[in-house]
């Protein structure tokens, strides 16, 4: 049959295989991360000055600290969300059947509705609130690489109001 | 006027309210049957015309019931082979939560036995009643992670109402569409 050393080989490749799986944007932007806006970059962004990003993977996932264009800062733990191709904030207990539909948020019901999606050269951040006037507010930061770094397009969606937006380079500040 | 909308998200009040001019709309004044017509505007700048009705009516307890017919003319006829008519229904009722609707019937998040899962392609749809008019949303998550937002304005302005709808595919606007209506005559039989 098979040689220890061909089993060896197998299981090698396997490995080695899935290492270059896990490759993928999260590795690039793995770290901390700082951009600057002056006033050509802001679209009825206010008082926006500058955003940062801290990322780090996570064994199902990762955790993240963004600025959007609110000024706010918010740190979500991503996770995989069963059957789809997107991530969503694990659950408070850390259960890895996290997203049973019990604990899924409901915007409705005042709770933020985060999620974030992965593509080939991009990492979306999304937050959708829904007020107790019905208004909503709904941001969105996506990270594109460009070269050795990235581009940060920062926006907020509200009822009724011209679209928020501010764009930058991101300049890595910390190490992988 | 966005600075001082920004200056309330980023004061934690999120949405606390319109920064746009003040009108005297309720939901009981929009009441009422409205013919007219609406212009999709592609984002290539075809232009599609289509006549349309729309009926607000009253919808349970303080709730509002909108029922529309489309029809999409076909060069610029409705008398002609192609034309495409749309009947459309649907119903809010008053929220748990604040002073928006939610829909009512099978889909309220609020009642319903399944849990609500907006993660797994349940759409999130809600409506509410500003100082400009009844604004209804729809919003879902598809699968790859890119969102899908849909509104469906009604203002009363000067006698008519002006209509607007706009999709919004993952932050770019995909469709648009335009229009005006006049308080119609409802009557039944010949």
């Amino acid at each position: 049959m098979f040689s220890p050393y061909t089993i060896v080989a197998i299981f090698a490749a396997i490995l080695l295989s899935a290492v270059s799986a896990r490759a993928d944007i999260i590795d690039d932007l793995e770290g901390e991360w700082r951009a600057v806006f002056d006033s050509d970059d802001t679209t009825n962004s206010g008082e926006l000055t500058e955003a940062s990003l801290t990322l780090t993977r996570r064994r199902n996932g990762f955790r993240v600290s963004w600025t959007a264009v609110d000024g706010k800062d918010r740190t979500v733990e991503f996770s995989k969300v069963e059957d789809r191709a997107f991530y969503a904030p694990a659950s408070q207990s850390g259960i890895l059947s996290m997203f049973s539909s019990e604990e899924q948020p409901n915007p409705l019901a005042g709770q933020p509705l985060t999620w974030a999606r992965l593509g080939d050269n991009e990492l979306v951040l999304y937050n959708l609130e829904i007020a107790e006037t019905g208004a909503y507010g709904l941001l969105m930061n996506t990270y594109t690489k460009a070269g050795d770094g990235f581009d940060l397009d920062a926006k907020l969606m509200l009822h009724g109001e011209p679209e928020a937006r501010a764009k930058s380079k991101l300049q890595r500040i910390g190490s992988q | 006027m966005m600075k001082l909308c920004i200056a309330f998200v980023a004061a934690g009040l999120l949405m606390g309210g319109s920064c746009r001019a003040a009108n005297d709309v309720t939901l009981e004044s929009m009441f009422g049957t409205y013919v007219g017509y609406a212009e999709l505007i592609d984002p290539d700048g075809a232009v599609e015309r289509r006549e349309t009705d729309t009926i607000l009516e009253p919808y349970e307890t303080g709730g509002v019931r909108i029922r529309w017919i489309n029809v999409t003319l076909k060069d610029g006829r409705r008398d002609w082979p192609g034309v495409v008519r749309r009947v459309s229904e649907v119903g809010f009722v008053p929220a748990e939560r604040g002073e928006f609707f939610v829909r009512g019937g099978d889909y309220n998040p609020f009642r319903t036995k399944e849990a609500f899962q907006p993660y797994h392609g349940n759409p999130v749809q809600w409506a509410f009643v500003d100082t400009l008019g009844l604004h209804v949303y729809s919003f879902v998550i598809h699968e790859d992670g890119r969102f899908e937002l849909q509104r469906y304005s009604r203002e009363p302005d000067a006698g008519e109402l002006q209509l607007e709808f706009q999709r919004i595919d993952d932050g770019d606007v995909k469709r648009q569409i335009h229009g005006r209506a006049v308080r119609a005559v409802s009557r039944t039989g010949d």
